[in-house]
């Protein structure tokens, strides 16, 4: 019981404990701005962190990216805006439940699914790490585009109600990924000559114009409409809107343990990440509900399953980083960088070289979760019912001018910048006629690293296709992908029919 | 009165000249005025980034200015690169680079900017060191197995990026020894050990600093120079196992935009010198293992061209092979 002595460590040292506490209040803040991401924070503190003592530096780092994740829901319940690109998919739901009045339940099922996702993947990480890591060190490419396949046929059911219009937005985010270096042969694509294109669009600053930039825009536009005075956030008088019944925490414990459960999984694999994560199990969580039509208007399932798959990334996304070396995020490769300036070993070694360290930091995490659920559970109601009070006319453009920040900070580019504004642009037409931004963003993601594993694949059969179904792992993940595709096509079909014999009556 | 008057004017003429004329000099004893802009061209976290932070941690006892590490990361190193060219030329941007990949990329390709030509390198200040690498059940216990093996069946192997100086001193062997084995790229070192690690690849040529921690479960056959890694040491170089080779390095190198004072750049030649002494920066360094060199600007200068004129000749087979891939 190794954890055990994790606590003990913990909680005789007064600076680390406090460390994590401070870590849980800036990390939420952080990822409840929607112009700074945490990784955007973790950056800047990386250089602080070589003066500090290891152990301090990794929980400031750590426990701000864990409750970051959480924060970012925040904003993307209140304004639309989601604050992390983990958040992208909570705000599905979760915004229309602001819209209704019901801020404070939102964040309620947000924070309380956040901490069940991030417990559940820190349980993996303490107690599976070397177990887990023996097995995914053995997936190679073939593998990991039999599973980028299935997270995008997944994914597929979130795209909107037009099958079309999310297939043209999943080829433009396709489309727009495929700039920048060819991952095999290392030349450029569609740079135009433009050194700034040279590396492709980074996702931040597509993520904030797409997302941030185009809510700024439709709701500059809904109060042009309203004239001057502007909407405002409703406020419900009933007492029942912002707190949790115990029949709506039982219809979420389901939602919220298949959905840790499917993050702590791609968390596991290095470079899907958070957005992915939260997509897939919203995605899943709608097709397995009874009322499907329901998921979009408001309902907390569907904050409960994006925001726990989003958490439970944090804990098995430091698997392959700590046993392998391999950095599946911006954040991981920061860890990654404080350690090796700090001279800790990397590697399988880690669990034995640098025992004391690494589960004081993993006792850290649990405490982190711990804090930013007290801070998010208490404090929702509070910053409920305060944003409520500040009018849309300081909210809204103060969210444009962070939203400059989060584009310059990833690379310190003003190009960044002007991508933001630009897809700001593209994000709001897309939005107007009903083309998802989400499929966008996701193609985006996932195509970068489908083609990678797609052509790796590929170098290494001499071009045969026939790689992704000799190997075990990567058939049985393909045929999950082709079932899961079947089904929809199904379920399609029937609503067809249903409709026609409704019309037809 | 008149006499007065003229002579007035010749010392404002007098002042005036000697200011146009002097101010480089002027400039050069105060230097630096502000904090240093430290570009790294990757991003942050990573070798490179890890040299660039420890100078800066103590660039301020020596220089009484900070170093301030800014990532730009990008284009194989390039678009960092092309900003630190565009900047002003006063010493207060300068560009920390990974040589080796910068120079044989700008070879290979036709590149935004030319590192010889847009840029003045000041200092080498470390090195990286690329090698084979097998897993440690792989049937090959030396190079000269693995060459042998090669040349009866295609091998796979690893590495993370064409044009890179793991994939040039890979494609330099396969010249010299007449065989040809299929690459695949991977995203970064780690990735690359990662594939090592799993089976996907029967060898991989990486970084040696990418093998430690990883002692029980991978094995370096050689290192592509004339000299071992002064860090990680226990590896023979190919020089010392009698394998024909092409020494391929990469020298982690300070660099300011072309135009610089020569008085900037020997003042930050000699501090650098000084940080590496400073007790914080040697404690850093070791527990990074992080191998730390010095070569002042006219020995990084002959250095990194010889190794430029060292690698043409390789680099032009290899783009005749990529031509036709």
């Amino acid at each position: 019981m190794d954890i055990i002595y994790g606590f003990i460590s913990l909680f005789s040292n007064p600076t680390a404990i406090f460390t994590v506490f401070a870590a849980a209040i800036v990390g939420v803040i952080v990822g409840a701005t929607p112009g700074l991401t945490t990784a955007a924070a973790i950056a800047m503190l990386v250089p602080v962190t070589y003066y500090l003592d290891p152990i301090i530096a990794l929980i400031a780092l750590y426990v701000i990216g864990k409750a970051g994740r959480f924060g970012g829901s925040i904003s993307a319940v209140l304004f639309n805006t989601p604050g992390t690109a983990g958040a992208a998919a909570t705000q599905l739901d979760g915004y229309p439940l602001t819209q209704k009045g019901q801020t404070g339940k939102a964040l309620k099922v947000s924070v309380l699914a956040s901490g069940c996702g991030d417990f559940f993947g820190d349980m993996l990480l303490i107690f599976g790490a070397t177990f887990i890591a023996s097995y995914t060190m053995k997936l190679g490419p073939p593998e990991y585009l039999a599973i980028y396949v299935m997270a995008f046929i997944v994914i597929g059911s979130v795209v909107g109600n037009s099958i079309l219009k999310g297939l043209i937005s999943s080829l433009f985010g396709i489309l727009i990924a495929s700039v920048g270096l060819d991952p095999v042969s290392g030349s450029t694509r569609f740079d135009f000559g433009d050194v700034n294109l040279m590396s492709g669009f980074s996702l931040v600053p597509l993520l904030v114009g797409t997302f941030v930039i185009s809510e700024v825009l439709i709701q500059a536009q809904r109060s042009a409409s309203n004239g001057a005075v502007g909407y405002k956030i409703p406020t419900s008088e009933d007492p029942d809107s912002q707190r949790l019944s115990w029949s709506e925490i039982k219809r979420c414990i389901p939602v919220t343990l298949r959905s840790s459960a499917i993050g702590s999984f791609i968390g596991i694999l290095p470079g899907l990440g958070s957005s992915v994560a939260a997509f897939v199990s919203y995605g899943e969580e709608k097709r397995r509900s009874k009322e499907p039509e329901k998921w979009g208007t408001g309902i907390i399932e569907g904050v409960a399953a994006p925001e726990s798959a989003n958490n439970a990334v944090s804990g098995p996304s430091m698997i392959p980083l700590l046993t392998l070396g391999v950095p599946g995020s911006t954040i991981a490769a920061m860890l990654m960088g404080v350690m090796l300036i700090h001279g800790i070993q990397v590697g399988p070694t880690i669990f034995t070289t640098s025992k004391d360290l690494i589960f004081t930091l993993f006792a850290a995490g649990l405490v982190g979760i711990l804090s930013y659920v007290i801070i998010g559970y208490y404090g929702s109601g509070f910053i409920g019912r305060t944003i409520a009070k500040i009018p849309p006319r300081l909210i809204y453009p103060t969210v444009f001018i962070l939203a400059f920040l989060a584009a310059y900070s990833v690379r310190s580019s003003l190009f960044d910048v002007l991508v933001m504004l630009i897809f700001g642009g593209v994000g709001y037409v897309m939005r107007r006629y009903d083309y998802s931004v989400a499929a966008f963003i996701i193609s985006f993601v996932l195509a970068k690293g489908a083609e990678e594993a797609f052509r790796q694949s590929l170098l290494i059969s001499d071009g045969s296709l026939l790689i992704f179904v000799e190997r075990p792992v990567a058939a049985v993940f393909l045929s999950l992908g082709v079932i899961g595709l079947g089904l929809r096509v199904r379920q399609a079909y029937k609503q067809r029919q249903f409709n026609k014999r409704l019309t037809q009556s | 009165m008149k006499k007065i008057k003229f002579s007035k004017r010749l010392a404002t003429i007098t002042t005036v000249a000697l200011m146009s004329v002097l101010p480089s000099s002027v400039f050069a004893a105060e230097y630096p005025e502000k904090p240093i802009t430290a570009i790294v061209p990757f991003g942050a976290g990573g070798g490179t980034d890890s040299y660039a932070r420890t100078l800066s941690s103590v660039a301020y006892d020596v220089l009484k200015q900070p170093i301030v590490v800014v990532n730009r990361p990008g284009g194989s190193g390039y678009v960092g690169a092309k900003f630190a060219a565009d900047a002003r030329n006063d010493g207060h941007t300068i560009m920390i680079q990974s040589a080796g990949s910068f120079i044989l990329s700008g070879m290979l390709q036709k590149r935004p900017v030319d590192p010889f030509k847009d840029f003045i390198p000041v200092s080498v200040i470390g090195q990286l060191h690329t090698g084979i690498v097998v897993k440690k059940d792989s049937p090959y216990q030396t190079v000269q197995d693995l060459i042998a093996d090669a040349k009866k069946k295609k091998l796979i192997w690893a590495h993370a990026g064409r044009g890179g100086v793991h994939y040039m001193a890979a494609s330099a062997l396969e010249q010299l020894h007449g065989f040809s084995a299929k690459d695949v790229p991977y995203k970064g070192g780690g990735n690359v050990r990662n594939a090592l690690l799993g089976g996907q690849v029967d060898f991989a040529w990486i970084g040696v600093q990418q093998v430690a921690g990883f002692e029980d479960s991978l094995r370096v056959l050689g290192v592509a120079n004339t000299e071992r890694d002064p860090v990680q040491n226990s590896y023979k170089t190919f020089e010392e196992l009698g394998v024909d080779y092409s020494r391929f390095v990469s020298p982690i190198t300070v660099y300011v935009p072309k135009g610089t004072d020569a008085k900037i750049i020997e003042k930050l030649a000699v501090s650098i010198k000084e940080m590496q002494t400073q007790k914080a920066f040697k404690k850093l360094t070791k527990g990074a293992g992080l191998a730390v060199m010095y070569k002042d600007p006219a020995e990084t200068k002959l250095y990194l061209e010889t190794l430029r004129d060292e690698w043409a000749p390789i680099v032009e087979k290899v783009k005749a092979k990529l031509a036709k891939k």
